[in-house]
């Protein structure tokens, strides 16, 4: 229960911001008008999208149908992530997300990268990310007045979340694959498939100098799935943290430099790990000048520093 | 990609090209084009090519009429509806060139190589081709 309780609502609030940010940066970049111009025709509606009528997607993918879309996306998203309205622009931000990467899915393939910060929408939608760190809180429309547990269980699930990610990714490959992923050319052969075209985002062609260190790779591809396994211990054990996702961002520059594959997304939800209590208080820290001249003025001898991390009580008199 | 790469495996890929009013034939990014299918472009084709859409349990209307017309989806060339896909993605290249350019498409087309099993080389072995008219 120490873990849950370590959760904070400026924790959460922050965590908020960043998620729904995410997809508000991504949509804003991205040209909705375009979409609206392919084919209906060679649109293959997934889930539940299925249950919609042909003549909807005949009206939706327009680029004025994309457009009203976007503008209603974008709004929604424009409000969560700043906290205003934020138990109502949470559900609907969730909701319209959830209908555009399955509108987008249904184009193209189950592409995860997105996935987690869709989930953490979900987390984020059914509990109290608008207390602090919120509009809502600063025109005193919410007060952060939940026990801890209320801001604290939602930031550990998502941190789960994202470690079962790569801890199933992992089992997935060693039941699917057993030991043959290990194989000297299972990543180059991956790397220059994803290489060849010109239909990835990127074009990097590093995956065709793969084949001459073949002999190298079973144990950079056993150090990745070890890697996932050992993922969960970035929740569990604080020490371990940065190492993991320091290792995590050098996989995924690995991906997109040699297989032109990229998570964005995934990177961006890094940063659920950081603990926002501490960053706000290095940045509530006066700056070192008027902080050694605050030590001289309470006295020489009286004065001494608290120790390492204590951010409430930095001096002792 | 659970299932890793397999060096003894044929594969194929697709190159999106453009041919010019100059006469050009220039290598075209769909990224550039459609967005919003970032990361999904290629699978966007690749379904377009194997005619994914037509093998839905409730297919779309001009679909449908299109199944009639040909006799069945085992009458149905492969890509069907790429066409469609390539004047889509044709009209967004001429969009973004000025009405004078040079550089403004007459055809667009998709050319489709096969990198052949067994060795790292012969990476590019033509297949086939889709083009469209603009």
């Amino acid at each position: 229960m120490n873990w849950v309780g370590r959760g904070s609502a400026l924790s959460l609030g922050v965590a908020r911001s960043i998620v729904h940010g995410t997809f508000l940066i991504s949509a804003l970049a991205t040209s909705f008008s375009a979409l609206g111009q392919l084919p209906v025709t060679i649109l293959r509606p997934t889930g539940l999208m299925k249950l919609l009528p042909w003549s909807f997607y005949d009206r939706l993918l327009t680029p004025s149908g994309m457009a009203v879309f976007k503008t209603v996306m974008l709004l929604s998203l424009l409000l969560s992530t700043f906290g205003f309205l934020t138990s109502f622009s949470t559900r609907l931000s969730f909701v319209l997300v959830l209908f555009y990467q399955g509108l987008v899915r249904s184009f193209g393939h189950y592409n995860h990268d997105e996935m987690l910060a869709v989930y953490y929408l979900a987390v984020l939608a059914f509990t109290p990310c608008g207390d602090l760190f919120s509009l809502d809180h600063w025109t005193k429309r919410k007060q952060a007045n939940q026990p801890g547990f209320a801001y604290g269980y939602p930031i550990l699930l998502m941190q789960l979340l994202m470690a079962w990610l790569y801890f199933s990714s992992a089992l997935v490959k060693l039941r699917v694959a057993g030991l043959k992923y290990l194989s000297p050319d299972n990543f180059p052969v991956l790397a220059i498939y994803h290489s060849l075209d010109n239909l990835h985002d990127t074009n990097f062609k590093l995956a065709f100098w793969l084949p001459q260190i073949r002999q190298l790779l079973p144990v950079m591809v056993g150090l990745v799935i070890f890697w996932e396994l050992l993922f969960p211990l970035a929740v569990f054990w604080r020490r371990s943290r940065w190492w993991i996702l320091g290792f995590g961002v050098l996989f995924h520059l690995m991906t997109l430099f040699f297989m032109n594959l990229f998570f964005p997304y995934q990177l961006a939800m890094y940063l659920i790990f950081v603990d926002w209590e501490k960053v706000a208080g290095w940045i509530n820290r006066p700056p070192q000048h008027l902080y050694d001249t605050q030590l001289h003025a309470v006295g020489k001898g009286q004065a001494q520093r608290a120790p390492a991390g204590n951010h409430d009580s930095r001096v002792k008199v | 990609m659970m299932a890793g790469g397999d060096l003894e495996s044929d594969r194929s890929y697709c190159v999106l090209r453009g041919e010019t009013i100059s006469g050009e034939t220039i290598d075209i990014r769909p990224i550039g084009l459609t967005n919003a299918m970032s990361q999904r472009n290629w699978s966007m084709v690749n379904a377009t090519i194997s005619n994914q859409s037509f093998k839905l349990s409730s297919i779309h209307p001009d679909n449908a009429l299109l199944l009639k017309q040909v006799g069945g989806i085992e009458h149905l060339p492969q890509g069907a509806r790429m066409p469609d896909l390539l004047t889509a993605w044709g009209m967004l290249y001429n969009d973004q060139q000025p009405i004078s350019s040079p550089h403004r498409l007459k055809a667009i087309r998709i050319d489709m190589y096969r990198w052949s099993s067994g060795r790292y080389a012969d990476y590019g072995t033509f297949i086939t081709s889709w083009r469209k008219e603009l």
